[in-house]
């Protein structure tokens, strides 16, 4: 045997046992996702403590970014559907990353049955991993996010790993006592404030876009595509009815998202009236809803969702 | 890009493969151009805009080192020296020394009470500009003592120069030992790889979970320091940091450097377990004690001439020690109280037991880090004036740090530190690799695979990965 051979042998033989004991290491999932590194509102946890009580249960679910998280009033929506006994939930989650939308919808039918999951849609999607997926999803789904497209895998797997380790250290030597569980119902994060149409305009003159067409795109969309995919196959699978919800910036109402035709074909699209969306008062920035905005988007999802 | 982030990791694995690819079709002379592409890749990954600058250093080094081997008149020599020396610390005393000498200036003349108004410039310090000017001023000073010829490849100057396993932190190499390893084709060796793989988990080991560690208690010690307890403890704990986190680094440097092939020198030799100052200084940061005393003491006149003579070469070798670690005075004074001791070590010649020596040694050195560590003189002279407050010690502060470190953690790490303490030891003047390499086969692998657990359950990942050195 060649001395390379020979070396690189016994490197595998030395980092297999390491590799696969790092590969099936349990992770307690409160704790991983009390733990969400930039949690968001501290919603980490609470969607744990949500989602794995077993006598909440969840009828329609709202997925998506901060401006879902925002902009739709769970409590609102349950309350205005005739069929009382109708849960409502809002899993929305800051920032962006089609891939965190498959994991927590994978977590929500183990705490009960989904009969529509509304999944947020915006502009266009964006081509790279969210930033807490490799803190909340599981080892398998880190090392199998899509590794021919997703240009996050191989800092994803190093970060998912590396939290693997800080939690079987907390659970070592820091034995701190995790928070109480949650009981809120609903996961809205309202803001109250507005911004001032200056403002508002100002925000929008120094958005930057960065355009990419062609081949490229499609190269670069293959990712959130593929989870789009995914997540229809679990709908499909689990006999959820599956609708994607349009919320747009400020100032971008009037255009349709780049990808409709991909939603269109894996269910329905929603459109909210432009109006919602052009008025400055309901705004908190130029990327979320305040309350006023968010109630407004809120009776017209409740009568959407009665059609 | 560091060692212990996840980019180099793959930064190496492409490089590593490219490069014995390269080596073995023969082409040494693309291998050196792809270790200098890579080189300047790995640099640019901290700042791209210094590139530059060690493009200068190379390029005049390599020129003045034609014309130095070209030019038989000792008066043209002596200028093309001069020329080398002038561009390197014009470059290092611009980036690292000038605000430092502008405000040294205006202090001295405020005593005279003369004003001056001179502002200084907010000059951003290239990462490893002291490690790498050294290095290629060396070279033309060698090349002028005919100690060497010059280099007439320039791509194996320039991969000399931007060597990336040394780049940034040493250590410091000569010409004429790293330049030929970069003329000749290397042979892939079993042994050596094996051996750098060792150093790499060994440095990695004393990175992660010593100097991060310890790094971390000694911190907020310094930070919250209001007790002597605290200023001993925090002394401590940062004599283990940067014990850890430079030999670390410069084990995982040689370590990297040997999996390529190319042998670098040894930069510590377990400091801590020296019986005198001046063995400290033959077992600590090796290669620039080397180079000061070659380039430096020995022409200052080293141990020749009166004591007056020797003292004086000594202070002014170790003052300029301090200063090469950073623009600051606490580091001259760091520099100048080694100076100070190692001259009262030669004047005073005493000799208690050897148990004893080294104790009084460790606890002196452990002091000396202090000023090293101050933020500046007024936090030095805080320090001092609480590090020798009899009244009022307490070890409850103390306690509570542990406490909130958490004493289990705590526990788990002295006694690794224990272990580790134990195996220097036995190292003595062996590397881990040659060590370990001496073991019997189980005891070997049982090593790694404990160092591999170490690192996992005790290694520090919250920190951002840094090195204390890169900052000089």
């Amino acid at each position: 045997m060649s001395a390379v051979k020979k070396f690189y042998r016994n490197i595998a033989l030395f980092s297999l046992p390491v590799l696969l004991l790092l590969l099936v290491w349990p992770m307690d999932s409160r704790q991983q996702f009390q733990g969400l590194s930039g949690d968001c509102f501290g919603h980490g946890l609470w969607i744990h403590d949500r989602l794995s009580d077993p006598s909440n249960k969840q009828d329609i679910v709202f997925i998506g970014s901060s401006r879902t998280l925002n902009g739709v009033d769970d409590s609102l929506i349950q309350a205005e559907l005739p069929n009382g006994d109708q849960q409502v939930l809002n899993l929305g989650y800051c920032r962006l990353g089609r891939n965190i939308s498959s994991v927590l919808l994978k977590k929500t039918p183990q705490a009960g049955s989904i009969k529509q999951l509304v999944l947020e849609v915006r502009e266009d999607e964006d081509r790279y991993s969210h930033p807490v997926f490799p803190y909340m999803a599981s080892t398998k789904e880190v090392c199998l996010a899509n590794p021919f497209f997703n240009p996050d895998l191989f800092s994803d797997c190093w970060t998912h790993f590396v939290y693997k380790l800080e939690l079987t250290q907390d659970q070592l030597y820091d034995q701190q006592p995790l928070p109480p569980l949650s009981t809120a119902t609903f996961g809205q994060a309202r803001q109250l404030d507005t911004m001032p149409l200056a403002q508002l305009e100002q925000a929008v003159s120094q958005r930057r876009t960065h355009k990419v067409s062609g081949w490229q795109r499609d190269f670069y969309l293959n990712f959130p595509r593929s989870y789009l995919q995914h997540i229809h196959q679990i709908c499909q699978d689990n006999n959820i009815q599956l609708s994607f919800l349009y919320l747009p910036a400020f100032g971008n109402a009037s255009a349709l998202p780049k990808e409709a035709n991909t939603y269109q074909e894996y269910g329905d699209l929603w459109l909210p009236p432009a109006a919602l969306f052009e008025e400055p008062t309901h705004w908190y920035d130029d990327q979320h809803l305040n309350q006023t905005g968010a109630n407004k988007l809120s009776q017209w999802l409740s009568q959407r969702l009665q059609q | 890009m560091i060692f212990n982030s996840p980019g180099f990791l793959l930064f190496f694995c492409l490089f590593f493969h490219l490069y014995w690819w390269i080596n073995e079709k023969g082409h040494v002379r693309l291998r050196n151009l792809l270790t200098i592409v890579a080189s300047y890749v790995f640099y640019g990954w901290w700042d791209w805009r210094f590139l530059g600058l060690i493009i200068l250093s190379s390029a005049v080094d390599f020129s003045v080192g034609l014309a130095l081997d070209k030019s038989q008149e000792e008066r043209a020599r002596k200028q093309l020296l001069t020329v080398s020396i002038l561009v390197n610390l014009g470059v290092l005393g611009f980036f690292k020394y000038f605000n430092f000498f502008v405000d040294s200036f205006q202090q001295l003349l405020s005593v005279f009470s003369i004003s001056l108004q001179s502002s200084t410039l907010d000059i951003v310090l290239p990462v490893g500009i002291s490690f790498y000017t050294f290095q290629t001023m060396s070279y033309s000073w060698d090349v002028y003592r005919r100690k060497l010829p010059a280099c007439r490849d320039p791509l194996v100057f320039f991969a000399f120069v931007s060597f990336f396993p040394q780049l940034v932190a040493g250590p410091i190499e000569r010409a004429g030992r790293l330049l030929g390893q970069f003329e000749r084709r290397a042979s892939f060796g079993y042994q050596q790889a094996v051996g750098g793989l060792r150093l790499v988990l060994w440095g990695l080991f004393k990175k992660v979970v010593l100097a991060d560690n310890f790094g971390l208690l000694a911190d907020q010690l310094f930070d919250q320091a209001g007790q002597g307890s605290a200023v001993w403890a925090a002394a401590f704990f940062f004599s283990i940091q940067i014990y850890a986190d430079f030999s670390g680094y410069s084990d995982m440097a040689i370590g990297c450097a040997r999996l390529l092939g190319i042998e670098l020198v040894q930069n510590f030799r377990t400091p801590y377990f020296a019986t005198s100052l001046s063995d400290y200084w033959r077992r600590w940061h090796i290669s620039l004690s080397e180079w000061f005393r070659d380039y430096v003491y020995i022409p200052l006149g080293g141990n020749r001439g009166s004591r007056w003579q020797v003292a004086r070469n000594l202070m002014l070798t170790f003052v300029l020690s301090g200063l090469w670690h950073g623009a600051q005075i606490t580091f001259v004074l760091w520099g100048a109280l080694h100076g100070v001791f190692l001259i009262l070590e030669k004047r005073i010649p005493l000799s208690p037991p050897l148990w004893l020596r080294w104790m009084l040694l460790y606890v002196l050195v452990v002091l000396l880090w202090l000023p090293f560590r101050a933020e500046d003189s007024e936090q030095l002279w805080q320090l001092c004036q609480l590090l020798w407050q009899v009244e009022g010690y307490e070890l409850s502060p103390l306690w509570m740090l542990i406490e909130s470190f958490s004493v289990p953690r705590f526990t788990c790490l002295l006694a690794i530190l224990g272990l580790f303490t134990a195996v220097e030891y036995q190292m003595q003047r062996l590397d881990f690799a040659d060590w370990i390499g001496r073991q019997a086969t189980g005891w070997r692998w049982g090593a790694y695979y404990l160092l591999a657990t170490g690192i996992l359950l005790m290694g520090n990942f919250e920190v951002k990965p840094q090195f204390i050195y890169f900052q000089f």
